[in-house]
């Protein structure tokens, strides 16, 4: 259907007279008048009888159109002199093809999600490609959006009118919260900084064409990828980046796959291992044995990259309570934070801790 | 149309960040109210946090009477309008502006009743059929405002909504959206981190820095009353003159000195909060306004003025900026009258200070001693 209106928009701009398309029943689905979208033509069974493919009545002239062997659709114009069969005409040879034309593009969007899937012989990709009209050896990046159970359907619609050049990226829904933007990156040199900043730019405009419809969304990014055949890693990268800032950013609605960070590495550890290193780090729960003041307290540390009058006066709180505070985190835990090696342990533990925590709770249970 | 209420609001992110401390503000329903404040201070974290774009890790914050914490985006009739106001491209104004409508399923008349109105406000009817493309910078900020505004919300909010603007264009779209608030008649938050913007827009400023409140007033309050130096430092422009001083009392009367000179206080900073710090180190506000160089008024107070070396003069018109030095250490920044001011690059002048128009801070705390 919409493939239609779409006609009927571009329609509206080169003829001059109103025209629309009904289906058999008489009930208008598109027209360049959108005032009577929606409504019924009580010509529609008349048309339907007779049995000239062209017939006029009130004002208006009617054309059937078959699509395969059976009339699908009633096309109209106002007026009903022999010229405006012409027009007719001409507006049936451009909704066949374009109602053609979008069978192409549900091949073309089922080809683009089993290269996305791996489910396409490798040696075939370039091949089937060009059929489908897809450049093969554009440089592409794939962003994975995460939305809320019954958001996917809004936000595809919102991404798609977004991005309405097919050739620039193209949405797809992989399931009811996943969609999927392949994004043509032709236009990025191989500088890093200009990669970045692309990267950047591409998934900040996202997050905020999306939150401008009171739309809220996680945003993996996956890597840019040379040839079509490898938009199914660039779709592997962003899905890790969305599950790796899961666990370790849950702020952080935009996550890289070039920005993980430590998590990284963390996410491929064996949970056993895991546990023995948080064994080792904190013996007897020595982590749980810390009050939620010392912990804020850490972390501002931290942030304040071990500068203790930065952190007393980010906390408000004077220097002697986050002296205080330090020594009792080294009797508890026995980790000096003023140490950097002991600082280092601690961070890498309390992650690892972070990550022990989210397999506990189970993988599914919050939006990304 | 709604008031808004924050209760103990706090953004903390993983990692030790705290973007937003301790919140508490009440907004009366169809106020306009400025959060201003340096870049990073947590505008737009307490602006997302409102729009339900971002958890709230701590408090609590209310619609109207009710509770928004857990309540989705969609769900929280608001609508915002962002620095980087994305447009469909494709689409004309008309359409941009019904999307968001025909997302929720209006029905067409409804829409277009809708799109119409806001158009019309907007003064925007006759761009309805153009695409984003062929129109101007400012009249795609009025389509940005069309998307909020047709969607009838009950808070509007907006974040820099401006700053991709040219000056110019900045300076009447303030006006403008000052001009929508008072035709549409409901609650507004508004963020710039730009001090002559709130002071021009808001008729309530809510000045934050590294996620705490400061004080929230009037621009004419926080002008003239700032409770800290913070405050007395981001307002105004040029910014107010800080001097290290000590307070001196003798009998009933206060002296501030500082490189030297001693400035004779007027009766009225003569109280217990000043006299008890006899002796005591404090930090002196003078705004530029407050320093002259006008003849009669320098020799009529001979208790409040001293010489300065002249380094630059920056002549605006309206008025000329003074850039001095005292003592050879000491920069001043004066704002004085065009018409009577004789000063000369490199020469000396005679400088008063308007002694009814200063502050006095805390050395250690940076608040102001007078409230
Ligand atoms: N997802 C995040 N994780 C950690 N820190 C963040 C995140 N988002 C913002 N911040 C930090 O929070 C603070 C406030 O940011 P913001 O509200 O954007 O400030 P403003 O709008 O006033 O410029 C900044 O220090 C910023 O770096
Ligand atoms: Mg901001």
């Amino acid at each position: 259907m919409e493939e239609i209106k779409k006609c009927m928009r571009q329609a509206k701009l080169i003829l001059p007279k109103n025209v629309g398309v009904m289906d058999t029943n008489g009930l208008i689905v598109a027209a360049t008048n959108e005032e009577i979208d929606g409504t019924t033509d009580s010509s529609a069974r008349a048309v339907m009888l007779s049995e000239d493919m062209f017939s006029s009545t009130s004002g208006k002239t009617y054309m059937k159109i078959a699509i395969g062997e059976q009339i699908k659709y009633i096309i109209f114009i106002d007026g009903i002199e022999p010229e405006v069969r012409i027009y007719l005409e001409l507006l049936a040879q451009w909704i066949k093809s374009a109602i053609k034309e979008r069978g192409t593009d549900a091949d073309r969007e089922l080809f683009t999600k089993n290269v996305l899937l791996e489910n396409e012989l490798p040696g075939d990709i370039p091949l089937k490609a060009r059929e489908y009209k897809i450049d093969y050896s554009t440089p592409r990046l794939v962003m994975v959006i995460r939305t809320l159970e019954d958001e996917a359907i809004d936000a595809l619609e919102v991404l798609q009118n977004y991005y309405s050049d097919a050739s620039y990226a193209s949405v797809l829904a992989m399931d009811e919260t996943t969609l999927i933007i392949i994004l043509n990156a032709a236009r990025v040199d191989s500088s890093e900084k200009e990669r970045d900043q692309f990267i950047e730019d591409a998934s900040k405009a996202v997050l905020d064409v999306l939150n401008n419809e009171s739309i809220s969304v996680y945003i993996g990014v996956g890597s840019i990828v040379p040839v079509f055949q490898n938009i199914s890693k660039s779709y592997r990268d962003a899905m890790l980046a969305l599950r790796v800032g899961k666990v370790f950013e849950q702020d952080r609605f935009i996550s890289r796959y070039d920005k993980l960070g430590l998590g990284r590495l963390i996410y491929q550890l064996p949970p056993t291992l895991c546990q023995m290193f948080i064994d080792e780090v904190f013996p007897n729960e020595a982590y749980g044995t810390l009050d939620e003041d010392t912990i804020t307290t850490i972390e501002s540390f931290f942030a304040n990259n071990l500068n203790g009058s930065e952190t007393s006066r980010e906390l408000y709180v004077h220097r002697n309570t986050l002296v205080y505070r330090l020594d009792k985190v080294k009797r508890n835990t026995g980790l000096d934070l003023r140490s950097f090696d002991d600082a280092v342990l601690f961070k890498m533990a309390s992650m690892v801790r972070v990550y022990l925590d989210y397999l506990s709770r189970g993988k599914d249970n919050m939006i990304r | 149309m709604a008031s808004l209420s924050f209760q103990h609001v706090y953004k903390k992110y993983e990692g030790g960040v705290v973007a937003v401390s301790d919140f508490n503000l009440e907004v009366a329903d169809k106020e306009f109210v400025i959060l201003v404040g340096p870049s990073g201070c947590g505008k737009s974290t307490t602006l997302r946090m409102l729009a339900g774009l971002e958890n709230i890790s701590e408090g609590e914050i209310y619609i109207e009477d009710r509770l928004i914490n857990d309540v989705l985006p969609k769900d929280r009739d608001i609508a915002m309008v962002f620095q980087n106001y994305a447009l469909y491209p494709h689409m004309t104004v008309y359409d941009n502006m019904a999307f968001a409508l025909k997302l929720r399923k209006m029905s067409k008349d409804e829409i277009k009743r809708r799109v119409t109105e806001a158009a019309k406000i907007l003064e925007i009817e006759h761009l309805l059929q153009r695409k984003p493309k062929a129109l101007s910078g400012g009249q795609r900020q009025r389509v940005a405002l069309g998307r909020a505004i047709v969607r009838d919300p009950k808070v509007f909010l907006m974040d820099e909504p401006l700053s991709n603007l040219d000056a110019k264009l900045r300076v009447q779209m303030r006006v403008e959206i000052t001009k929508l608030h008072h035709r549409l008649k409901t609650t507004f938050v508004y963020v710039t981190h730009d001090q002559t913007e709130a002071m021009t827009m808001g008729t309530r400023i809510v000045v934050m820095k590294d996620g705490f409140i400061q004080q929230v007033d009037s621009p004419t309050e926080l002008y003239d009353n700032p409770v800290n130096t913070f405050v007395a430092g981001f307002i105004g422009m040029p910014p107010m003159n800080f001097i290290e001083g000590l307070i001196a009392v003798e009998g009933s009367d206060v002296y501030v000195t500082f490189e030297n000179i001693s400035v004779k206080l007027p009766e009225r900073y003569a109280v217990e909060e000043v006299m008890e710090r006899d002796g005591q180190q404090v930090i002196f506000g003078v705004r530029p306004e407050a320093l002259t160089d006008e003849t009669t008024f320098v020799s009529d107070h001979p208790e409040a003025s001293f010489v300065a070396d002249v380094d630059v003069v920056e002549l605006l018109g309206a008025e000329t900026y003074l850039y001095v030095t005292v003592n050879g250490s000491l920069p001043l920044t004066c704002r004085v009258d065009p018409t009577t001011s004789q000063s000369v690059v490199g020469e000396s002048v005679d400088l008063a200070i308007d002694t009814n128009r200063v502050h006095l801070f805390d050395k250690d705390t940076e608040q102001s001693i007078i409230s």
